[in-house]
């Protein structure tokens, strides 16, 4: 009875109190804006104007308020008062103004920063569909290198450098701080990321610290803001393609040029491995896997359907007390070789609960459970490589697991590896739980404190089981079963448990006395890794269906290891600002690491820096000049930073430790009466006296805005890094390998630019960002050292990190007079015998110095010198961002403008011996001759008589610039109207694609992005992608 | 607010101290440098850490004294990069980084430089110790330090000499020393451990793997001889016979098999690189590296020369250029039984496990196939029929000319037709043989006493004997004393044929002074046809055989000439990172 009257008095008040409201929106211009949302406060009622930029909403209640927002604008809330019609024009936002920013332990107005940081909002991260988070950043941020060098799923991360290499030996991978807690990118769910802040210079980052040199990353998760419930569905279906792989030859091809190759090496024209009766063979019957072999190695292998998928369920929940984010993903991965994927399960759940008005309790609870997925026997990248190298004419596989030699005396057989011997897998699963607690005593003063505890408990196994191998038998027309590869089953399995604990309580306290604004913070944290881990394996499994230890018959072995670590520090902030003109940041932080000698004292540092801010477009003078440059500030950083991540957890420690035997590494035991007997060994030489890395950084930077539409930051740097660790060589003849000295130096000096524009011409919105960076690197002292060698490469005084190290290419020799006339070649002048010194069509090198370092008219290891490095240069980025009506369109474009890659092994090599008896891949069939002159490729030989074509020269130094269409996303968002009844607030469904296309001058089939180009890698991927997001 | 400060600065504090200990963190699975040896049961531990530095291989898992034989001239290997071919002794630009010489310096020292740490920390837990404890550890530390100290001098002549860990500071000036003082020191060390090994009462035979009394009279004894000091020399290798704690197998081919090696009948193994059979890892890969490509998964790489095949004698006792039972065109018969045990040669029955699983009818998993090397014929036992059949397509085949850069047992850069016999194990899947590598047999002690005593000229019944026991094993007549430079001839064509493969040539050769005569000239193998033999070389005094007659008619497998006669092959160069880093460090004569 009650709640009828009840009732009835409320309709009778909406009767009374409601009218209808309509109105027109235009922009500052006066055009009309359609798609702009109009919602009366605090209801879920509200429309969107349409293409004329009208809109009209019934039962308004007379005294509310309705709040207009569209993208881009700012939002504008007002009165109905009893108004029916309002009329309303938004205003652009003046991008990042009244942005907020997350900084090192805290927020901070984007206006008001004083260091060099880029922030990233999910809308432009999820642009793009990964299977790795690592991969989103790629372009977005100038001065942040990413590189992805794999396609392999579950290993397709990228590599992220800040500002340049900032060590040799130590960790040079930015800190990645969680919601505050250290973890990676590659853990996360793409789907549940809010924001990244990227502090690039001293000011910003040494808060962190011991961590902070290589700049810092702080990744927030989303949570649940609004008050209401809102659920959303999110997918995509990714078909990914290898970007380039290197072109085959064909049998035939492979038979001719192996005949070019032994006559070149003899000297008998009429020399043959193949006989022409063979070859003609070949060319008048079709393959028949018989005794015509052609095979396809790089078809059979990448034979899988390289299909991605992913599925996000995330639920908003937001109320008076309490607010929740939950997530749940699904996605997987496969590869483009069998036996090849990784899959990942992901569920985060993100409360916030408002216990008093001054007390809030939130928390993160993350379950993360991955699985990678490879063949067992051969890292994927080497079955690709022997896919890419092997003879068409070796046997692959003639019938269900009958598989061929592939013309090897020991078998080995790619298609084998992937499809037969066997799976690896690698579990990993994680939970993150995180507690909270915020107090505000006092409306100037906030405490907060919060306990995380991360554990994860890798888990792999690896099961190697035989293949049978089989040979034609021409005679019957059957195949023979000649053996099995490899030749025994093994099972190997281990487990660890990493745990990090993270403790951190923080106080700020704010104040302002009229003009002046101080803010301090100051707080204290504390990290604790624990590792454990044990593995066994066992061989000899009889049922190859049941890779269980207990089924092995021999070889027992087990091994266990443990480890810890510990860090704590003290930091504290203090900012002040005058009348948002003048701003001053000063940072410190004292850190204590368990890595060093805690005999020695050396455990502690200190890491402070200063940076000052000066908004110039605040000032009076400037007053007027608000439409040109709407705002303006300079700004300047100087700080030291640390670098603790040594690649030793114990450096400090003399210690006897155990070892298994490691071929061609014996261990530390002995094998007594043919039983393993522990041993221990000092292996390594201590150094006790080892401590930080330190980095010093100079940052100089304006940001600028014209005309409320144009954004202009610019950033100029100088990064010094001292006490750089070296492993320093020590002679052999001590018995113990090098300890590491903090002795090198190094420099990286960059600048920074981005541009961007926004603006709106009636219903097209246009965003593009442009972004370009260079950063030089310079290795200023290696104390002690001649150079650091490491292959092809080295490290000098003054030249950059890793520089490719050989000898200048001057093209190939013509004839016989030209090797005469030319300096003597590694000591071997003209001879007329075929297989001796060089000849016509092997690559000529410069005499270029001699032992006391003037040209000695000759070639020697004395003309060696650095002839370029792999660093990239002037990378460069454009992001375009559209949106018409119902359509919004992402085209985003990444490159390089200056790189050089080299070339080795399978790559460069035709039959390159080695690890297996290789063909020669398409590109090598660009080889000297006398009408060649200009080849790609020296003279043709068998691998092994190539002589010295084969050193490190600039011959084999190619320019890896690239440009390159990295994604275009396709959306659209059907029109609300259609889907309101179903109790659905917004259906948007896309297409996108990445690495589309690409501009670039390396070795076609080699991907200019990979570092690697002996032709052992997993190809990037081209990827098509259809995706739809419902929201409820 | 006073108030609140204080409590700060106290909070401060607290959290301070706690850090101390929080930062604290001490290795969890390693043992620490100042508690160490404190016990004898530590002293073993790391007396077995002394063993394992001196568990010697080269990738591949190749025992490493094994992978040197092919730097002699009795051994090749198949063509890979140019330092292999260099390390075959082919000579060349790039040798002093070669791979093999580089892998015998770090592995020698790290053997130095574990058993000087053991010798000297142990020195602080005698007290701890009991007497024979500390007697026996400290003798079998002394014993492997001068065996590594022995081979360092060995190939790369004075070596840089210190008998307590390096200091920091010691690192980069360490000079090198005279081998005659090494030597002087070695020996002293040795006796020591002699007396040493007598008070533990450990004498003479410790385990399977270990060294001990005899070991270190035994490296007396081969140590002096380097030195030419024989009458040293000769009496350590007396004391051991004199001792009768040792004696000859009477199955030769037992010492290479691991059933017989764990036998070891009549002790004639003194020392042993062990192998495990309770773990797969380390396993011995020599098989795999020696069994010819005309069976199944085979690497094979390092093969025997016709210049050691042709050292062994007919089965009357002469030299093949003398033997009246020796004909050119059936080389493998009526010979020396040592070679047979030794070497597969055309036509033989080899026997070989290569497949833990059957795959017949060829892989029963062991696989039965006659060495052919004139046709493109494999002979493959057909274990269901139990006949041989012909299977086409043999890369060992003479003309096999497919993929010469990827050579079987013949071709222009693999073997010269012979493959290795010794140490082949059918009874053990060859990827996981545990056979153990030989270090020290009793028939070395025997032949360093008899070549001592040549040397100084005192060849009484005692040397007669001596190699007469060695030869009677072999089934081959007995000699009578002759001169001696007929003696001195006898015993460098015994060493050869009763050690080959067994990584001692190397230093015969040097101390016999012949590297530049036997290293240098083409490297030869069998006659290219069957029924076209070669004829059979003349020999110098040394035993060399000249092929210069036949030529022609013979394979010649490398595209090189071996061209070792300068004088600076006599020693191999110290890797040049080591005088990078040292100053102080002289390179041997000729490689700089």
């Amino acid at each position: 009875m009650i709640l009828l009257f009840v009732s009835t008095l409320m309709s009778a008040q909406n009767a009374i109190g409601q009218i209808n409201v309509k109105g027109k929106i235009t922009d500052g211009s006066g055009a009309s804006l359609p798609g702009v949302s109009v919602v009366v406060k605090g209801t879920t009622t509200g429309t969107i104007t349409d293409t004329n930029g009208t809109y009209s909403l019934s039962g308004v209640p007379k005294n509310a308020s309705l709040v207009f927002s569209f993208v881009g604008m700012k939002a504008q809330e007002i009165q109905v008062n009893g108004n029916t019609t309002i009329d309303v024009v938004l205003i652009e936002e003046t991008i990042g103004i009244d942005e907020v920013v997350v900084v090192g332990y805290g927020t901070q107005k984007k206006a008001n920063l004083t260091g060099a940081v880029t922030a990233l909002k999910s809308e432009e991260l999820t642009k793009r569909q990964v299977a790795l988070a690592s991969n989103l950043i790629q372009g977005l941020a100038p001065g942040v290198t990413v590189q992805q060098q794999s396609g392999k799923p579950g290993g397709d991360g990228a590599s992220i450098r800040i500002r340049g290499m900032s060590s040799i030996y130590a960790g040079q991978a930015p800190l990645i701080m969680v919601d505050g807690v250290v973890s990676s990118l590659d853990n996360l769910d793409p789907n549940s990321i809010e924001s990244i802040s990227i502090l690039k210079d001293a000011a910003s980052t040494s808060i962190y610290g011991s961590r902070a040199a290589n700049g810092v990353m702080l990744v927030q998760t989303k949570r649940a803001k609004e008050k209401g419930i809102k659920l959303s569905y999110n997918t995509f279906l990714s078909k990914q393609v290898a970007t380039s792989i290197p072109g085959r030859t064909s049998a035939i091809e492979h038979m001719e040029l192996s005949n070019i190759a032994e006559q070149n090496r003899t000297g008998n024209p009429t020399a043959t491995l193949y006989t022409q009766a063979l070859i003609d063979k070949y060319k008048t019957t079709a393959p028949n896997n018989m005794d015509v072999i052609d095979t396809d190695w790089l078809g059979l292998v990448m034979s899988n359907n390289g299909i991605m998928n992913n599925h996000n369920v995330s639920l908003t929940s937001g109320g008076e007390k309490a607010n929740i984010f939950t997530s749940l993903s699904y996605m997987n991965q496969q590869g483009l070789i069998p036996n090849n994927s990784y899959d990942r399960y992901d569920l985060r759940i993100n409360p916030d609960f408002k216990i008093r008005k001054n007390l809030t309790l939130s928390g993160v609870i993350n379950y993360n459970s991955s699985k990678t997925i490879t063949p067992a026997n051969g890292k994927p990248e080497f079955i690709i490589r022997q896919a890419i190298g092997l003879p068409a004419v070796g046997g692959g596989k003639y019938g269900p697991g009958m598989y061929g030699t592939a013309g090897q005396t020991n078998n080995r057989n790619p298609l084998a590896m992937v499809e037969g011997a066997g799976t690896s897998y690698n579990k990993v699963s994680t939970l993150l739980t995180k507690a909270t607690i915020n107090y505000k005593p006092v409306e100037s003063l906030e405490i907060e404190a919060f306990w995380a505890r991360e554990q994860w408990t890798p888990h792999g196994k690896t099961f190697t089981k035989n293949v049978d191998i089989y040979v034609p038998n021409v005679t019957n027309q059957t195949y023979d079963k000649i053996g099995q590869w490899p030749g025994s089953t093994s099972l190997g399995e281990s487990y660890s448990t990493n745990t990090r604990t993270t403790y951190l309580a923080q106080a700020t306290f704010s104040h302002k006395i009229k003009d002046h604004n101080f803010k301090l913070l100051a707080g204290a944290q504390s990290e604790e890794f624990i590792f454990e881990g044990i593995s066994a394996s066992r061989t000899g499994f009889i049922n190859p269906n049941q890779p269980y230890l207990n089924l092995g018959a021999s070889n027992y072995a087990n091994a266990g290891s443990g480890y810890e670590t510990a860090l704590a520090g003290f930091f504290s902030r203090f900012n002040y600002n005058f009348k948002d003109k003048y701003l001053l940041e000063m940072n410190g932080r004292y850190d204590g690491s368990s890595r060093f000698s805690q005999a020695l004292d050396l455990q502690w540092g200190f890491f402070p820096s200063a940076s000052a801010g000066w908004i110039f477009s605040n000032e009076n003078f400037f007053k007027g000049l608000e439409n040109i440059i709407s705002f303006g500030k300079l700004r300047g950083s100087w700080g030291i930073l640390g670098n603790q991540s040594l690649p030793e957890v114990y450096p400090f420690a003399v210690n006897f430790t155990t070892g298994t035997y490691l071929n061609p590494n014996n261990g530390t035991f002995t094998y007594t009466d043919n039983i393993t007997n522990l041993g221990y060994q000092l292996t390594e030489a201590p150094n006790p006296y080892i401590t930080w890395e330190k980095s010093k950084q100079l940052d100089l930077g304006i940001d600028l805005n014209f005309n409320k539409k144009i954004n202009v930051t610019f950033d100029y740097y100088v990064r010094t890094l001292e006490d750089m660790l070296l492993r320093r060589p020590i002679p052999s003849y001590v018995g113990l390998s090098a300890p590491f000295v903090n002795a090198g130096a190094m420099e990286n000096r960059g600048w920074e630019l981005s541009l961007n524009y926004k603006t709106i011409i009636r219903d097209l919105k246009v965003d593009v960002t442009g972004m370009i960076s260079d950063v030089v690197n310079k290795v200023t002292s290696i104390t002690g050292l001649p150079y650091l060698d490491d292959g092809s490469v080295r490290t000098y005084e003054g030249e950059a990190l890793w520089s490719y190290y050989g000898y200048e290419s001057l093209g190939y020799y013509k004839d016989k007079s030209d090797i005469q006339n030319s300096p003597v070649q590694f000591g071997v002048p003209w001879n007329d015998a075929v297989n001796v010194g060089p000849k016509p069509g092997d690559i000529k090198y410069a005499d270029i110095s001699g032992p006391d370092g003037t040209p000695d008219g000759k070639v020697d290891a004395n003309d060696r010198a650095i002839i370029g490095n792999s660093f990239p240069r002037y990378e460069y980025s454009i992001n375009v961002n559209l949106s018409y009506k119902h359509f919004e369109l992402n085209l985003f474009g990444q490159g390089v403008g200056k790189r050089s890659n080299y070339l080795s092994g399978t790559g460069a090599v035709p039959f390159a011996s080695g690890d297996f008896a290789a063909s020669l891949l398409e590109i090598h069939k660009d080889y000297w001759t006398e009408s060649n002159p200009n080849a790609a490729f020296p003279r043709l030989l068998p691998a092994g008589s190539g002589g010295n074509n084969f050193v490190t020269s600039t011959h084999w130094i190619k320019s890896a610039s690239y440009f390159r269409i990295k994604n275009v996303n396709l959306a659209y968002n059907l029109p609300d109207k259609w889907f309101k009844s179903a109790g659905v607030n917004g259906v948007r469904i896309y297409i996108s694609g990445q690495n589309l296309f690409t501009i670039s001058k390396a070795w076609k089939g080699f991907d200019p992005e990979i570092d690697n180009a002996n032709a052992e890698f997993y190809p990037l991927m081209k990827t098509y992608t259809a995706g739809l997001s419902v929201n409820f | 607010m006073k108030k609140i400060l204080k409590l700060s600065v106290l909070a401060v504090l607290i959290i301070f101290s706690g850090c101390k200990e929080f930062l604290d963190r001490q290795p969890l699975d390693s043992l620490s440098s100042e508690t160490f040896y404190q016990t004898e049961a530590e002293m073993d531990l790391g007396l077995n850490g002394v063993y394992a530095a001196s568990f010697w291989v080269f990738p591949n898992n190749m025992p490493l004294l094994w992978a040197i034989e092919t730097t002699s001239d009795i051994a090749v290997k198949r063509v890979g990069n140019p330092e292999d071919l260099i390390a075959a002794g082919d000579g060349g630009p790039f040798m002093i980084n070669n791979s093999l010489t580089t892998t015998a310096w770090n592995q020698a020292y790290k053997l130095v430089a574990n058993s000087n740490m053991l010798l000297e920390g142990m020195q602080k837990g005698k007290a701890g110790a009991s007497v024979a404890g500390y007697s026996r550890i400290r003798a079998e530390g002394l014993v492997l330090r001068a065996w590594a100290y022995y081979h360092l001098m060995g190939w790369f002549g004075d070596p840089v000499y210190f008998t307590k860990p390096l200091q920091p500071a010691e690192y980069e000036s360490m000079p090198r020393t005279p081998s005659a003082t090494v030597i002087t020191d070695l020996i002293k060390d040795l006796d020591e451990a002699v007396s040493l090994f007598d008070a533990a009462s450990a004498a003479p035979i410790i385990k399977y793997g270990r060294v001990n009394k005899g070991v270190a009279l035994g490296l007396k004894a081969k140590i002096a001889l380097m030195a030419k000091n024989y009458t040293v020399a000769a009496a350590a290798a007396k004391a051991i016979i004199d001792g009768k704690q040792y004696g000859l197998n009477p199955k030769y081919t037992d010492l290479f098999l691991l059933a017989g090696q764990r036998a070891n009948a009549n002790k004639e193994l003194m020392f042993v690189q062990a192998y495990p059979t309770d773990v797969l890892d380390p396993q011995n890969w020599l098989a795999v590296i020696t069994i010819p490509r005309q069976v199944g998964s085979s690497q094979s790489s390092h093969f025997p020369s016709q210049a050691l095949v042709d050292q062994f004698e007919g089965k009357d006792g002469l030299r093949i250029d003398a033997s009246t039972v020796y004909d050119p065109a059936a080389p493998s018969k009526n010979r020396d039984n040592r070679l047979k045990w030794s070497i597969y040669m055309q036509g033989d029955t080899m026997l070989h496990n290569t497949s833990k699983t059957p795959s017949l009818p060829y892989v029963q998993p062991r696989e039965k196939t006659i060495f052919n090397i004139y046709s493109n014929i494999k002979y493959k036992f057909n274990w269901n029929t139990n006949v041989f059949d012909n299977v086409v397509g043999n890369i060992d085949w003479i003309d096999y000319k497919n993929s010469p850069w990827f050579a079987g047992a013949t071709g222009s850069s693999g073997g010269v037709g012979y493959v290795w016999r010794k140490y082949i194990d059918p009874d053990q899947y060859s990827w996981e043989t545990k056979t153990g590598y030989v270090l020290m047999r009793y028939a070395d002690v025997l032949l360093t006493y008899a070549e001592a005593k040549i040397e100084m000229n005192e060849i009484d019944a005692s040397v007669v004997d001596a190699i007469n026991l060695v030869r009677a094993r072999a089934g081959q007549p007995a000699v009578t004393a002759g001169s001696k430079s007929q003696m001195q001839q006898l015993i460098k064509r015994e060493r050869a044929v009763e050690f080959a493969s067994e990584g001692l040539r190397l230093f015969d050769i040097r101390r016999w002074g012949m590297v530049a005569k036997a290293m240098t000239g083409p490297v030869v193998g069998v006659s290219l046809k069957m029924d076209d033999p070669a004829p059979t070389p003349t020999f110098d005094n040394d035993n060399i055989p000249d092929y210069t007659a036949g030529l022609a008619k013979r394979l010649k497998t490398r595209n090189q000439n071996r061209v070792n006669s300068a004088e600076k092959y006599k020693l191999w160069p110290i890797p040049q990172g080591e005088i990078d880093k040292n100053k102080n460090l002289v390179q041997n004569p000729g490689w700089n």
